[in-house]
């Protein structure tokens, strides 16, 4: 075979070679599947920008909220104790009748953290000694105090309660310097000079009890000096 | 070309107009565009995911498609850069000479005819894949029926004349090749 044959061989298996290479057909369908792709596409866009303007308008919403709520909260601890401000009040007097007065809240104690306590304790505070609840704890009288809180006790009582508490103890026979005979119900209320006889009778009548009771005698006799 | 009439039709144009135009594109164009991805991908999935990119990139754009003058131009350029694209992404041995069987157009009857096809193709493959990239890529281009060579010259960017050249050059170097196989195989005693 010449050498022209060769080449002329060679040129028509390339031709035909290339010719099969750029024969491509899709498959059937093909549009519709990219229209459908594309519609789709544009459906999740939509659906993207929608979801995007509603998490948009969440955020102006809460970003337009929260400055309230946060001015409602500092209200509560601290604004509110102070006075209204001119903004907040109202003009007309009929809407000042409306409104409920504003509660005024103390502020709110500061949080006791180490560094608090450490302070407090160097300015020599003890929790001990001193502080808000402790104020309120009644402590224990001395001793040399008892008659005469006692006698301030049994002016401040009413009679007729003293006079049933003496029956109820006579009657135990608990406290004998105590005794007394149980009061009549027509003392209801007895006067200063009901309650000086009721002492004496009680000076005259000792022994109705078994012992002695000189310190009741202070006691059922309060000293008309004091008073 | 510019066309002020158009411009204003496009910019007030509504979305349903819009969504039709696109709709007709695709109906026109997906053959050629769907040939221009084969040409450079070899496979056949991989080709219609590139034609799919490819329309929305040109949905993108669907505004300005009325200013431009030659949309077949335009879609293949656009296509040709989408199939390269995924040929960089997508490391497949595209140019690996396998051939499937499957992409074979069977419009002929004989199975034999079929392989020899086949055989041709995946020959014709190894070939293209040893040539230089520009000469390649005017090649493949030109596989495409449909491409004249202003077209391919307007999708690569080079003159007309250099598309001319090149595919010139392209099936010399392709012949000698070629020439080489048919004498080596003689020598062997086996027939192409």
């Amino acid at each position: 075979m010449s050498t022209d044959e060769h080449e002329g061989a060679a040129e028509r298996w390339l031709d035909e070679a290339l010719e099969h290479y750029g024969a491509a057909a899709p498959l059937f369908g093909l549009e519709a599947r990219i229209v459908a792709g594309l519609h789709a596409r544009a459906h999740r866009r939509q659906r993207r920008w929608l979801l995007a303007v509603a998490a948009v308008a969440a955020v102006v919403l809460a970003l337009t909220l929260a400055p309230q709520r946060w001015r409602l909260r500092k209200g509560a601890g601290g604004v509110a104790a102070r006075a209204v401000a001119p903004e907040m009040r109202p003009a007309c007097p009929a809407m000042a009748v409306l409104q409920p007065p504003r509660q005024e809240i103390a502020p709110r104690a500061p949080r006791r953290t180490a560094a608090w306590c450490a302070q407090r304790k160097a300015d020599g505070w003890s929790s001990r000694t001193t502080g808000a609840r402790q104020d309120g704890v009644r402590r224990e009288a001395p001793a040399f105090r008892e008659p005469e809180l006692l006698r301030i006790y049994l002016r401040q009582t009413p009679r007729s309660e003293l006079a049933v508490m003496a029956a109820r103890q006579q009657t135990a026979g608990e406290i004998p310097g105590l005794g007394s005979p149980p009061p009549k119900s027509e003392e209801a209320a007895p006067s200063n000079k009901e309650e000086s006889a009721l002492s004496s009778k009680e000076e005259a009548a000792p022994s109705n009890t078994q012992g002695t009771a000189p310190s009741s005698k202070e006691e059922t006799a309060p000293s008309n000096n004091e008073e | 070309m510019y066309a002020p009439e158009q411009t204003i039709l496009s910019r007030t144009m509504p979305a349903q107009s819009m969504t039709e135009q696109m709709d007709e594109l695709v109906r026109q164009h997906a053959g050629f565009v769907y040939r221009i991805a084969y040409a450079c991908l070899r496979h056949r999935q991989e080709a219609e995911d590139a034609v799919q990119e490819t329309f929305i990139r040109v949905w993108k754009h669907v505004r300005t498609l009325p200013e431009i003058g030659n949309q077949r131009a335009w879609l293949a350029r656009i296509a040709w850069r989408v199939a390269r694209d995924w040929q960089r992404g997508h490391s497949r041995a595209a140019m690996d000479g396998d051939c499937e069987l499957a992409e074979i157009e069977s419009e002929k009857t004989s199975v034999e005819e079929d392989i020899a096809q086949a055989q041709q193709a995946a020959l014709l493959e190894r070939m293209m894949a040893l040539l230089p990239p520009d000469l390649r890529e005017t090649l493949q281009l030109a596989t495409v029926k449909e491409m004249t060579s202003p077209e391919i010259a307007e999708v690569l960017g080079i003159p007309e004349a250099s598309v001319r050249g090149r595919l010139l050059r392209a099936r010399r170097l392709l012949r000698e090749k070629v020439q080489i196989l048919m004498n080596g195989k003689r020598e062997h005693g086996v027939r192409v």
